[in-house]
């Protein structure tokens, strides 16, 4: 439906949280901690977190608005609360240069608290229909954010970290980003970087690779985009060998991206292999595969084989005539030293979720 | 009663859908609104004169609004097909092949309906039913309306050839669909360099008709007579995979190494084009006694 520019609302909130909020928080940590219950100003709100005062000053915090579901009955185009685009984008850059480097506390809990915050801003964005240099921006960092995130965070437990509910958001804000560029006509110079990131965080996808092929020429041959459109196609093919060749150009971001698809590009290549090189008498060489599928050693790569029911001795792995019942794709649940790893270190959060190390080339080995 | 009422619907329809046709093209022109709003609009519209067919479940068979089905889903089709909803079309053909009516509506709507169906089961790589759909159609298409005939086999033809059935040049001929020729030659011949070549060249076309990532599936066919090629030549059973690389050079593939030239074998035993198996150690492809290469039709 579309809708006059004068239905538009402006926020005009100037702060990183409302003020009828702020003052409810306050009054709450007033009465909760006393009553040490729950605790509803997060670590990361205070500004010296060693600080330990009874007497907390407003200035001590810096509290950021936090998302609360639109309910019935709740007004939630109320101008106060809403904060204008401008002031959305200095939030997030905020978090990400001076939260998203915190260590004292886990990075879990760090990611758990920036992606709410990161929730309310995107809502108070589509709320005011913004659709500007700001929340291109925005969204671009959430996309960044959260494909970092399913990385760093994929050894956690499901109670510290859901990669379901990352994936989810991160495919929200990478179609309404793509949808900015496409319609709007918002176009940043990093566009081709996120529709490359598109196609890889939709590794084999018919559809995207459809869509990606309707792009502008220019779009389309740019060296990122091109690049992910033959690992998709690639992948499609079942070529892993090559798809080991074209990640070795990918940037980390792209290495993430590919990265959560880890579980099933092997269990593909698996079936492959074994259909392959099956004979009674051969048995095929555990390092191939290790190096092959992506695997960091080949006790790793050993494991994942028993694991899909073959049996590995010395000499290699025995496939089987039939095909195996091979495990359902699964999310990963491990680093990976060959695919990301060896890049992470030299990558500090704020400068991969800003973009500020995009144009670096990586360290080949 | 009712029966008598529908052309009239049918042609408030067409006329609505041409109309959103000609603002979106005035619009665009004038680089206002987003694209594909004021069609979703009409196609709003008519779903809801399908919902009051569709409902229509009280009225005698003869009578019933539910004739008026297909002739509806086949707007909506054209408007989904072009707006690139294509996932909005899944509940409606659903609605027709559970109803008893599916295959007693007049034979003209029917081409329509299974062409576009035929489309959406190519799109989502189901080439079996795309080939039934989309030959209904181009068969049953009345010989006078060769644009349409045309733009049916744009589509049959790469499914055909996919499952392994290559066009003759003369009907290629026929319906000025030539691009296609040198496609169909490639891949029968293994001649991996002509196929890149004549997807190059005819990109821009293939794209726009939405058959390009189809192509690119050929590939998988050429590799297999390529290698059967090398097969020949060898005449023998055992083949090195030096040899096969060469071939592969040859035809343009200058960055394939020996790992990846068994990769590609892999897929393709893999996927029941060649029989035998490889042996990583000795660099070999062994094939079987008995026909190695199973013709694709019995197996696709």
């Amino acid at each position: 439906m579309a809708l006059k520019k004068s239905d538009q609302i402006e926020g005009t909130c100037y702060e990183f949280c409302p003020e009828k909020r702020k003052k409810r928080l306050l009054y709450f940590i007033y009465c909760l901690y006393r009553r040490q219950r729950q605790r509803r100003v997060h670590l990361l709100e205070r500004r010296e977190p060693k600080r330990a005062s009874s007497q907390r000053m407003e200035k001590d915090f810096l509290m950021i608005k936090e998302y609360s579901r639109p309910a019935a009955g709740k007004d939630a185009t109320d101008k106060r609360d809403l904060r204008p685009p401008s002031i959305l984008l200095e939030v997030v850059e905020y978090m990400m240069t001076d939260l998203a480097t915190r260590d004292d506390l886990p990075w879990s809990e760090v990611y758990l608290f920036v992606f709410d915050r990161l929730r309310a801003i995107r809502q108070d964005l589509v709320i005011q229909r913004a659709s500007c240099k700001e929340s291109v921006r925005i969204l671009e960092c959430a996309v960044r954010f959260h494909i970092y995130a399913g990385y760093r965070l994929c050894e956690e437990s499901l109670s510290k970290f859901e990669p379901k509910f990352n994936s989810d958001h991160c495919q929200e804000c990478l179609k309404r980003l793509l949808v900015e560029y496409r319609e709007d006509g918002f176009d940043s110079n990093n566009r081709a970087e996120f529709e490359s990131l598109y196609i890889l965080y939709n590794l084999g996808s018919f559809e995207v690779l459809q869509t990606s092929l309707q792009l502008p020429s220019t779009l389309r041959n740019h060296q990122r985009v091109k690049l992910a459109y033959d690992i998709s196609t690639t992948f499609l093919e079942g070529n892993f060998v090559r798809l080991r060749k074209l990640v070795q150009q990918c940037d980390f971001l792209q290495r993430c991206a590919i990265h959560r698809h880890l579980p099933l590009i092997r269990r593909d290549s698996l079936a492959i292999l074994n259909s392959g090189f099956y004979s009674k008498n051969i048995k095929f060489p555990v390092e191939v595969l290790a190096k092959w599928l992506f695997f960091d050693s080949t006790k790793e790569a050993c494991g994942f084989c028993v694991l899909n029911g073959f049996v590995t001795t010395t000499d290699g792995i025995q496939f089987k005539r039939e095909v195996p019942q091979l495990k359902p794709n699964l999310w990963p649940d491990k680093k990976s030293h060959q695919l990301v790893q060896r890049h992470f270190e030299a990558m500090s959060a704020p400068n991969v979720i800003l973009g500020n190390q995009r144009n670096e080339q990586l360290p080949q080995r | 009663m009712q029966l008598k009422a529908l052309p009239i619907m049918y042609t408030i329809v067409v006329d609505l859908r041409l109309f959103a046709n000609n603002a979106e093209l005035q619009l665009s022109r004038s680089g206002k609104g987003k694209p594909g709003e004021v069609l979703e609009k009409a196609a709003d519209t008519i779903m809801a004169c399908f919902r009051v067919c569709a409902a229509d479940n009280r009225a005698a068979v003869q009578d019933s609004k539910k004739w008026g089905m297909l002739y509806l889903i086949n707007q909506l089709f054209k408007i989904y097909f072009k707006i690139n909803k294509m996932h909005l079309c899944k509940p409606l053909i659903r609605a027709i092949e559970s109803s008893n009516l599916k295959d007693k509506f007049s034979i003209s709507q029917l081409v329509t309906y299974r062409y576009y169906v035929g489309r959406k089961a190519m799109f989502d790589s189901d080439f079996k039913n795309a080939e039934t759909y989309l030959s209904f159609a181009f068969v049953r298409c009345h010989k006078s309306c060769k644009q349409n005939k045309r733009l049916i086999l744009m589509y049959l033809l790469p499914v055909k050839m996919l499952l392994g059935h290559m066009p003759r040049i003369t009907i290629l001929k026929k319906y000025d669909l030539m691009q296609f020729a040198d496609i169909a030659k490639a891949t029968s011949e293994g001649n991996l360099r002509l196929l890149e070549r004549t997807m190059a060249e005819h990109e821009g076309f293939f794209i726009k008709s939405g058959v390009y990532l189809i192509l690119e599936k050929l590939k998988t066919i050429t590799y297999r007579n390529l290698i059967k090629k090398v097969f020949l030549m060898m005449n023998s059973h055992i083949i090195p995979i030096d040899a096969i690389m060469t071939a592969l050079k040859f035809m343009g593939q200058e960055e394939v190494d020996s790992d990846e030239v068994q990769c590609i074998i892999a897929n393709l035993i893999y996927k029941n084009y060649i029989k035998g198996y490889l042996s990583h150690q000795h660099n070999k492809l062994v094939v079987s006694k008995q026909k190695a290469f199973p013709p694709l039709a019995s197996f696709l």
